[in-house]
């Protein structure tokens, strides 16, 4: 029997790149072709090989400040991390408009080249949704960052925290404490996600920031997002969505959303 | 210099530089030098400021990738020119990586696990397999943002990578069987 048609999907597999109903299917093959098998393992063990250290590279020393040297200088005040969204809103909604045309146009072209390429268009297209939730996710992690809006309630006490949502919302956040497991709360606030109005609780770890956006609603997104060197971390809960954006490494992040669950 | 500029700037500094590492791993493994990588990589941040207004603000790192590649290409037509067999070209060429020939006896001593010899590898592979390689597996980009970055269909980064992996693999087998005779 030849797997042809099974390869590609055994690569997208490995690569983290089939949603959940797939992923089961080929893997419910794997299971009982030796072929496919060895090809899967085959694929995990070069993955593994190309993790090792010193194979991602370095850039030069001075190249960092070479660079810098044809910036404009650094805002004095460090405040307003982004210039104001309408006098970029031209220019910026044209090319998203280009890039997302050529992305699709990108995939349209693929469809030719496998006929199971369509379960790969579901993962794309919700790809693309979660993205623009994600870059709304970062930019109001960013501006927190910026100090223009990180806190409507500073307080280290959940008990003066999670009241202040109750009537500014129609949900209330869980507020656990979670210092015993290393995340300090730091507040609260509410602020705007693509749109919707959401609960932020936010947590500190050493000097870095964690906000965890709460809104009610359960719709499906890729647990895990990656945009501008901020991690992404999503998960429901009681009719809840939870989107938590750090800059921690992705072990720490695991690490509060673990404590997090578990508290609630 | 305008406020706005200023912001722009320190916009720009947030999001592009922590980027500088993969921006040069994926220049080095394209050119194969590290003069060639330093120069590509500086000019496509530069590039990247002058056109920052007008990125779309879904991630920054494709977009790097795409300007890095439209730099490269600028400086050598064919870098990326289709291989002789449509999809399905040799590996033919070999000009070593780096530096790092056979008759090179570091290299022939390493064992075959050696971070040089699989960079050296990679190295040999057509450039249209490498980068594909290169932007999956060392900088995470996902299929469709391969594809962004190539201007492929997804189907082809796919048929790519899997042709990567399979002369991957054949030349580490190749190695480690060598490895056992002497
Ligand atoms: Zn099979």
């Amino acid at each position: 029997m030849s797997c042809d048609d099974k390869k590609p999907l055994v690569h997208a597999l490995a690569d983290g790149e089939l949603d959940v109903v797939h992923a089961r299917e080929i893997e419910a093959h794997i299971a009982s072709c030796t072929d496919c098998a060895g090809s899967f393992a085959r694929i995990m063990t070069l993955k593994q090989k190309l993790s090792a250290p010193g194979l991602r590279l370095r850039a030069p020393t001075g190249l960092a400040e070479r660079i810098m040297a044809g910036l404009p200088a650094p805002v004095a005040d460090e405040m307003g991390f982004e210039a104001p969204r309408k006098a970029r809103l031209g220019s910026w909604g044209r090319s998203a408009n280009a890039w997302r045309l050529r992305a699709q146009g990108a995939f349209a072209g693929g469809l030719g080249a496998f006929a199971l390429a369509a379960c790969l268009a579901f993962f794309v297209m919700r790809a693309d949704t979660g993205n623009e939730i994600a870059r709304s996710l970062v930019d109001g992690h960013l501006r927190s960052l910026a100090g223009e809006h990180l806190f409507d309630v500073q307080s280290t006490d959940r008990h003066t925290v999670k009241p202040w949502f109750a009537g500014k919302l129609d949900i209330t956040p869980p507020v656990p404490d979670l210092a015993l497991k290393g995340f300090t709360l730091v507040g609260g606030r509410i602020d705007y996600v693509d749109g919707r109005a959401a609960a932020v609780v936010v947590y500190g770890r050493r000097t870095h920031v964690i906000n965890l956006f709460v809104w009610p609603g359960t719709d499906p997104a890729p647990p895990t997002m990656e945009l501008s060197g901020y991690l992404l971390r999503h998960w429901t809960k009681d009719g809840l969505t939870f989107w938590a954006v750090t800059d921690l490494a992705s072990s720490e992040l695991d690490e509060f959303e673990a404590a997090y669950q578990a508290a609630t | 210099m305008t406020e706005a500029d200023q912001r722009e700037g320190e916009r720009f500094r947030k999001l592009a530089l922590p980027l500088l590492d993969e921006v040069y791993t994926f220049a080095r493994y394209l050119t194969r030098d590290a003069g060639e990588a330093e120069d590509a990589t500086q000019e496509t941040y530069l590039r990247a400021l002058r056109y920052f207004s007008g990125f779309s603000g879904e991630s920054i790192k494709p977009w790097l990738f795409t300007i890095l590649r439209n730099v490269l290409r600028s400086r050598d037509p064919r870098r990326f020119e289709p291989l002789p067999q449509g999809e399905g070209g040799e590996a033919g060429n070999v000009e070593p990586l780096w530096g790092e020939t056979e008759a090179d006896p570091e290299v022939q001593m390493a064992r075959a696990d050696d971070a040089r010899v699989v960079r050296e590898l990679i190295g040999r592979l057509p450039s249209v397999y490498r980068e594909a390689i290169v932007l999956k597996e060392f900088n995470d980009l996902s299929y469709r943002q391969i594809a962004e970055v190539t201007g492929v269909p997804i189907g082809t980064v796919m048929s790519r990578l899997a042709r990567a992996r399979e002369e991957l693999q054949t030349a580490w087998f190749a190695l480690e069987k060598k490895g056992q005779k002497e």
